[in-house]
């Protein structure tokens, strides 16, 4: 009986033990995974097509929930200065492999998104990557930011995309 | 002779802690690594079920490894009984929760994918990296787990079973590829894939110094071989081994060995004996009973054959010892144990053994039981007959203070169950109660 005993209480620690070493990342990823948007403005008259995950009419929108840097009234970013070149983002990390993103951009606009580097350890990951990549681009032209909607089941290629991009925002100090 | 030392008390509880302790870790992984938070995609319930079932199952088998590694100090803290009991016992657990793993996943990539299971079966197969052998693993576990069903197995000849189920190492072996490459608790966890290797690393390799260095090494060292193989009743023979250094072995009486007798047909099996009598250099003695085709060849074993061991093992001995005084049972050819057990107790230890067998010529070994029980000051009980006349319940009435004793009870499996539940009626102690049971 002490035997059990020990066993279940080594267990419960070891299980708590691991979630105190490394706590499950919260909402501080710059994806919104909110599929309804709470404050929604509306684009240019374009609208993201193949997002399979939500329906095609209304709530295709890019939305912010969070903002601390840019406001989102307008979907053209407020800028100070003319920014114009291209940068590579970090290597992110994910889940299932490692992403970078390279960023074009003219004349204040962000006018071409491209991976650089995709190391997917998982072909499940490379299967969703072929049909999340081109949506998740869609919806960063467009809001001209990282400010953008997961797709849905593929969290965390989103947000390594998110935060590979805002890397090389920031390099080229575009805001 | 080389003094051989019992198990440590606290030892048991150590172990157990690290097993609990490995086991929560596992579980928390899937939770940490983000599984969880994926919950409420399409899939994600799925995915984290079978990334969980997943990574304890496979826990599971690494704990089965390590137990399979016969480590000394874990044998000697579980003996014979302990291991094969925690073997039976999480042997179904960790079958079945890997085919859970994998059902679930199948699942959980099908509905990602927006495809039909079987199809992303399919997918899975082909084109995810690793997954050709990580199935065929899982086919190996789920065919060792139908034969080792009771049904199935008992119409599989002992030896075929056993060797089909080695396969288990080849299936466990295998499948790391996916687990690495594929699982999120270790994609892009480094850590955790680290320790996860480390801990498989060493498993493994306690398997190859235990299972294989250390027989080998022994073999090697001893070098023994039949001089005699004695007839010592129906179909009951003694052999009789001569080896170098057995002065160096250190063995205590009720243990037993592999053995593995390098004939051309019997070389590629291993078979657990008691050794009937401690070493008396250059000699050591086994004595088994013709049960299955291969105890049935050694009654035609040639003078002269080299013999390979593995062992000893086992906690059968008096180092487990609890009380002052001792019972000892012995059913049928159990009686070996018992035998080599008594050279161990010491002089006016008064022990009293009780030998069963459903006819007198079954009772092998009782004189010589009955010399070492004499010289000790102790009393042998013979019980002969049939279940029917001889009930077990005539042993409280011989051994009154059975309570205040150890209880050492050697035989076939049902025997062993037997008596037990009779000496725990009698209020033995689960502590000194010490059991060696023969499956045949």
């Amino acid at each position: 009986m002490k035997g059990t005993v020990t066993l279940f209480g080594a267990t419960i620690a070891g299980f708590f033990g691991v979630l105190t070493l490394h706590v499950p990342s919260s909402h501080s990823s710059p994806v919104s995974k909110v599929t309804t948007p709470t404050q929604s403005t509306t684009t240019q008259s374009t609208t993201t097509s193949s997002t399979p995950q939500q329906p095609p009419s209304g709530s295709t929108t890019t939305t912010t929930t969070t903002t601390t840097t840019t406001t989102t009234t307008t979907t053209v970013p407020v800028v100070s200065s003319n920014v114009n070149g291209s940068a590579t983002g970090p290597l992110e990390n994910y889940s299932y492999g490692q992403l970078a993103v390279k960023v074009t951009i003219t004349n204040n606009r962000i006018v071409d998104l491209t991976v650089e580097s995709l190391q997917t350890l998982e072909s499940y990951s490379q299967q969703l990557e072929q049909y999340v990549v081109p949506i998740l681009k869609n919806e960063v032209m467009q809001a001209q930011s990282t400010k953008i909607n997961a797709v849905s089941g593929a969290t965390y290629t989103s947000d390594a995309y998110a935060y590979s991009i805002q890397g090389a925002l920031d390099k080229l100090h575009f805001k | 002779m080389i003094v051989t030392h019992g198990p440590n008390p606290f030892s048991f509880y150590a172990v157990v802690l690290v097993c609990g302790l490995g086991l929560g870790f596992v579980a928390g992984l899937p939770i940490v690594d983000g599984t969880l938070s994926e919950l409420h995609v399409p899939g994600g319930f799925a995915m984290f079920v079978g990334s969980t079932t997943g990574m304890v199952g496979t826990y599971l088998a690494l704990l089965m490894v390590i137990l399979a590694s016969r480590l000394p100090a874990l044998e000697r803290m579980l003996g014979q009984h302990g291991v094969i009991h925690w073997h039976r016992l999480l042997a179904p657990w960790t079958i079945a929760l890997i085919t859970v793993h994998a059902i679930f996943l199948s699942v959980a990539y099908a509905e990602v994918a927006k495809r039909g299971v079987l199809k992303e079966v399919g997918v899975i197969i082909s084109k995810f990296p690793n997954m050709v052998s990580a199935t065929v693993a899982l086919g190996i576990m789920v065919g060792i787990g139908l034969i080792s069903l009771p049904r199935i197995r008992s119409r599989i000849p002992r030896e075929s079973w056993w060797l089909i189920h080695l396969l288990m190492y080849l299936a466990l072996f295998i499948s790391v590829g996916h687990e690495i490459v594929l699982g999120p608790s270790f994609v892009g966890h480094p850590l955790a894939k680290f320790v996860w290797a480390l801990a498989w690393l060493l498993a493994a390799a306690l398997v190859v110094t235990y299972r294989i260095g250390f027989p080998i090494y022994r073999s090697v060292l001893h070098r023994l071989r039949v001089v005699e193989v004695r007839p010592e009743g129906p179909g009951v023979v003694s052999v009789i081994l001569e080896g170098r250094h057995l002065d160096r072995l250190a063995i205590s009486g009720g243990q037993f060995f592999e053995w593995r007798f390098m004939t051309s047909k019997m070389w590629w099996q291993a078979h657990p004996f008691t050794v009937s009598a401690l070493p008396k250099p250059p000699y050591i003695r086994l004595t088994v009973k013709g049960v299955g085709n291969f105890s049935r060849a050694l009654a035609h074993v040639k003078v002269g054959t080299p013999v390979a061991v593995e062992g000893p093992y086992g906690s059968f001995t008096a180092f487990a010892m609890r009380r002052g005084r001792v019972l000892l049972i012995a059913g049928g050819v159990g009686v070996t144990a018992a035998r080599s057990l008594l050279e161990d107790l010491p002089l006016k230890s008064r022990p009293i053994v009780v030998l069963r067998a459903s006819r007198e010529e079954d009772l092998v070994l009782a004189d010589e039981v009955e010399e070492l029980v004499r010289i000790r000051k102790g009393v042998v009980h013979r019980l002969v007959g049939g279940r029917e006349t001889v009930r077990l319940d005539q042993i409280t009435k011989l051994v009154p203070d059975m309570a205040k004793r150890d209880v050492f009870i050697s035989g076939p499996e049902d025997f062993v169950r037997d008596a037990s539940s009779m000496a725990r009626r009698a209020g033995v102690d689960a502590k000194a109660l010490h059991q060696e049971a023969y499956s045949i």
